[in-house]
């Protein structure tokens, strides 16, 4: 390929800044609405920097209630909520996908390949036909009121959206990629199937572990639907469902508080963030491994 | 003896996937199956589910917002999948290019993915005000009249696709790993046969990366058909219905009315249209460039 011209290069970091701009502005504008004083976040011209910052608003936010009940401190509750939920959903995608991903990968046995398109035709199914009956079963089992319909499908290869499935594909590739002599020198040294998985493959599979771990801490900390139908009491509610509520009641207001009900969104997409910049790397390295494109 | 350790070797294949297949069946396949016998059933929760044969189904075909809210599903859709792959592959390109700090921009240009849902519909809910919001603030200074974005019934369901447009970030990085794919020979080939770059583009460059085209769109074509999110939060449907979507209309009828009956039997309903859908973009592919290896 010929030298990048001056001219072209220009143009090119013009396109991208341009994007850039196009993407992150609403973001910005959401961030600056969140210190504004209160009363003047609507105010047009939009006013974006100049204004002294109102740290408070989210001392407030964080103290304050979600209106309908007087839960104190609500937003703390909530936003521990959403991480215990996407903590213990996050390890139980990573265990769970990765031991069924291996056996997919790694051992033959008959009926494997039907049962694997199995697995991937899952993934094509509406949410909302799985996830009514889910919520009849779940009230059978007394799981309507805690956070197991949340956690426990994960545990079972089953995240939420059919992205068990995906993230089992996901793990099955990588696991092609190892040679299999370390499976037969490890079996001639004894090790049996479950001892393999642990003490020889895992070790090896960090990046895609990571991966996956990634994708679900994102997915489950950014659901909305599943919380929505399992969840009705205020105090088990996760930060989707927390600001939706002080959206609907004004956080018990007279009337909606503009600077924290996106204080509230922004506080929402810190943890989110904060993956993707230390992680950024596997997003990249995810696509790749679930070997989409060429094929 | 080598039969014996075959068969120990398939016990431990199954063994190892009992956790995926116990899960399938408790949490997948149960409630469908569930799901779908509910559909011949009337049901409220209160009291035992009672046969009612067919009566969910006749009911579906004389409901007038069952066409509606499928219509509404359709329309989001192609408003929202056709400039969303147009914009993943235009900012793939620009971060396939051999420049210092690409990869910081790969990275910027992935962060609205990774804003939930939820956040992002506020934050439009706002930027959309008629009166007070900031989009038709712009619009007012370029001289542009002031469209309604959630309140009139003509632009409501191109807001909820333009709620979605941000949302582009794992078709980006599909596309950049096909655009790496493509051997620069082949470039070099075409250059030196008097093609210019735009003749690279759509005879080098669109038919090897078509495949990842293809997946792109049957897979944003079968999420953004179940679009629930962005509605429910900002607009839950209205105005006149415009907004109001098929998913929302079987949640609203499972868990508003308490007709686990006919939810069922639409998302039966809509099951087999994604299939279709579905099954239509595959025997329309011949478009689709598949190497022969």
């Amino acid at each position: 390929m010929k030298p990048t011209s001056f001219l072209r290069q220009v143009l090119l970091y013009l396109a991208l800044f341009a994007s850039t701009w196009v993407l992150i502005l609403p973001l910005l504008w959401l961030v600056s609405t969140s210190l504004k004083p209160g009363g003047t976040e609507l105010a047009l011209p939009p006013n974006y920097f100049d204004f002294e910052p109102r740290w408070e608003n989210y001392t407030k936010l964080m103290t304050g209630g979600v209106g309908g009940g007087g839960l104190r401190g609500s937003f703390w509750i909530f936003f521990k909520n959403s991480f215990i939920i996407t903590i213990l959903a996050t390890i139980g995608s990573v265990l769970s996908c990765s031991i069924v991903g291996f056996s997919f990968a790694r051992i033959h046995f008959p009926g494997r390949d039907y049962l694997f398109t199995l697995l991937l035709s899952t993934m094509m199914l509406p949410v909302i036909i799985q996830i009514v009956p889910q919520f009849l079963m779940y009230k059978y089992f007394g799981w309507l009121e805690t956070f197991l319909p949340l956690i426990i499908p994960s545990w079972f290869a089953q995240a939420q959206y059919g992205h068990g499935a995906f993230y089992i594909f996901l793990m099955r590739q990588f696991f092609k990629g190892i040679p299999m002599e370390f499976d037969e020198a490890a079996r001639v040294d004894g090790a049996n199937a479950l001892q393999i998985y642990w003490f020889v493959i895992m070790p090896l599979a960090t990046p895609a572990l990571i991966t996956v771990g990634v994708f679900a801490f994102l997915s489950n900390w950014s659901d909305f639907l599943y919380p929505l139908i399992f969840l009705s009491d205020k105090t088990m509610f996760t930060i989707s469902l927390g600001i939706r509520q002080f959206m609907m009641t004004g956080g018990g207001n007279s009337s909606l508080i503009y600077n924290q009900l996106a204080g509230a969104s922004v506080i929402s997409i810190i943890p989110p963030l904060v993956v993707l910049l230390f992680f950024q790397r596997y997003f990249v390295k995810g696509t790749t491994l679930s070997g989409l494109a060429g094929r | 003896m080598r039969g014996s350790l075959d068969r120990k070797r398939a016990k431990d294949g199954y063994l190892l996937i009992l956790p995926w297949l116990v899960g399938f069946v408790v949490f997948t396949a149960g409630p469908i199956i569930v799901g779908l016998s509910l559909a011949f059933t009337k049901y409220d929760i209160l009291s035992p589910p009672r046969w009612a044969g067919l009566a969910n189904f006749r009911r579906l075909v004389g409901d007038a917002l069952v066409v509606e809210t499928i219509f509404n599903s359709f329309v989001i859709t192609v408003f929202s999948v056709v400039p969303r792959l147009l914009i993943a592959l235009g900012l793939a390109i620009l971060v396939n290019q051999k420049l210092r700090f690409v990869g910081v921009f790969r990275t910027i240009f992935y962060t609205p993915t990774i804003v939930p849902a939820f956040a992002s519909a506020i934050l439009w809910m706002l930027l959309m005000q008629k009166d007070a919001g900031v989009i038709n603030y712009y619009f007012g200074i370029v001289g542009l009249s002031k469209p309604g974005w959630l309140t009139d019934p003509g632009v409501s369901k191109v807001s909820m696709a333009i709620m979605t447009l941000f949302y582009f970030g794992p078709q980006m990085l599909i596309f950049l790993a096909a655009l790496q794919a493509v051997p620069q020979e082949l470039f070099e080939a075409a250059t030196v046969d008097g093609a210019g770059p735009i003749r690279c583009f759509w005879s080098v460059t669109v038919p090897l990366i078509s495949p990842a085209i293809f997946f792109n769109m049957v897979v944003l074509i079968v999420e953004t058909l179940q679009i629930f999110t962005p509605p429910f939060i900002t607009t839950q449907g209205s105005p006149m219905n415009s907004t109001y979507t098929i998913v929302m209309y079987i949640y609203d009828q499972a868990f508003s009315n308490l007709r686990f009956g006919y939810s069922a039997a639409l998302s039966i309903l809509l099951m087999c249209l994604i299939m279709f859908v579905t099954w239509l973009q595959f025997r329309l592919s011949r478009w689709v460039y598949y190497e022969a290896n």
